[in-house]
């Protein structure tokens, strides 16, 4: 990591480690506040934790684009994805959209890439993913049709994983890792991650307010933010490939989610659960036929029952090898 | 531990099958294949069978597993 990368992590670390309590307080006084289903007594926690992210993550941006001018049409498009983002999430925290709503909504989040590269051809090329073994390719046809899913498809797999304290902002910044120090090894420039350090820094103040036992819940503003972020800047650096590998367990949870259940369904309009929450509070599988399919189901029925924080462990374990095979891939991209 | 461990090896089975698919596109369809058009449309062919196998192999490895989930209801 470079010292400007470093100094822009601590920069957003330093925002999203005092602003995140002073968003809890502002959501606890106007009543915006979840039960915690996994704890005794459900606790009622404030909500939208996003806020705090996009605080954090901002500022980072724009002293980027004042300080490394020709990094302008990056950190614009990046500020802007997170924006659509964030505003997406912040609706549903108020006002629940349904399934499917919030997925077309998300799908929004692609234009200012896709404007980007349209005002900006030079600096934000597109359809040119590097991938192991083979290097930079060139796809025409397959890329543009799976365009709209680059940045929806981060934003609402990492959401749909975003079940546990500590375990969103846990993962992803393990992906973030990944991907930061992927770029570095790929373009072998101390400076090529520095798109991402605003996220890792958000993520690193943010996360001793989310771990467990959670003192602000995320919100949809906050995970579809954080998978948006990752989905554009693996976009901005080519490194899409090595992302969707970052991504892993988000991708296989939302894949094993959207199949079991047929379709997007917002997961209050689900009839059954996939975890039962056990009388000593520790999680169980569910056994019924008709309950989704997660990851974390899985995990619940190959070793459950569980507590709440035994399973968050995993799922970052899970977070952490994927990362690992980012990261071989990374170093499997022939010489850039 | 049990279940970080079999899902990690899915995990692995799945990257190295989309490496070796992503290699023998290249090597087989894009190299050998000289009709722009046909190589698009089996290169897509290859890749939505990897996902659809993937997807297929996966809800039944998952259905597996879950019929092991303990039955608490008994204790």
């Amino acid at each position: 990591m470079s010292t400007a990368e470093a100094s822009l992590a601590l920069f957003a670390a330093a925002i999203a480690y005092l602003a995140t309590p002073l968003i809890a307080r502002a959501m606890r006084a106007i009543g915006h506040v979840r039960p915690d289903v996994h704890k005794p007594g459900r606790p009622l926690v404030p909500y939208s934790g996003g806020v705090a992210l996009y605080i954090a993550i901002t500022p980072p941006l724009l002293l980027l684009a004042l300080l490394q001018p020709s990094l302008l049409p990056q950190t614009t498009t990046l500020a802007l994805v997170a924006t659509t983002a964030f505003l997406v999430g912040l609706v549903d925290d108020f006002k629940v959209l349904g399934g499917l709503t919030k997925t077309a909504l998300t799908l929004l989040t692609v234009l200012p890439v896709v404007a980007a590269h349209a005002v900006w051809p030079a600096q934000v090329q597109l359809g040119h993913p590097l991938v192991p073994v083979l290097g930079r390719l060139r796809l025409t046809i397959i890329y543009w049709l799976l365009l709209p899913l680059a940045v929806a498809g981060p934003a609402n797999v990492v959401n749909m994983l975003d079940v546990f304290n500590g375990v969103m902002p846990a993962s992803t910044l393990l992906a973030t890792l990944a991907l930061m120090v992927s770029t570095h090894v790929i373009y072998n420039d101390p400076q090529a991650g520095i798109l991402l350090a605003p996220l890792v820094g958000a993520l690193v103040g943010y996360l001793p307010y989310n771990k467990w036992p959670a003192r602000i819940l995320n919100g949809d503003s906050g995970s579809l933010l954080v998978g948006a972020y990752i989905g554009a800047a693996a976009l901005l650096t080519r490194t899409e490939f090595i992302a969707m590998i970052a991504l892993m367990p988000h991708i296989l949870n939302g894949a094993l989610v959207i199949g079991s259940v047929r379709g997007l369904k917002e997961h209050r309009a689900m009839e059954e659960r996939p975890v039962r929450i056990l009388p000593d509070y520790r999680l169980a599988a569910s056994r019924s036929l008709r309950a989704p399919i997660s990851l974390t189901r899985i995990i619940l029925a190959l070793d459950g029952p569980l507590s709440e924080r035994e399973v968050a462990m995993r799922l970052v374990g899970l977070g952490a090898v994927s990362s690992l095979m980012a990261l071989a891939s990374a170093l499997l991209v022939p010489g850039w | 531990m049990r279940a970080l461990l079999l899902i990690s090896a899915l995990m692995v089975a799945i990257w190295a099958s989309l490496i070796a698919l992503v290699y023998l596109v290249e090597a087989l369809i894009m190299k050998l294949i000289a009709l722009s058009l046909l190589r698009s449309v089996l290169g897509m062919l290859a890749y939505t069978a990897w996902v659809a196998a993937w997807y297929f192999m996966l809800m039944r490895i998952a259905k597996r597993m879950l019929k092991r989930a303990p039955d608490l209801s008994a204790r």
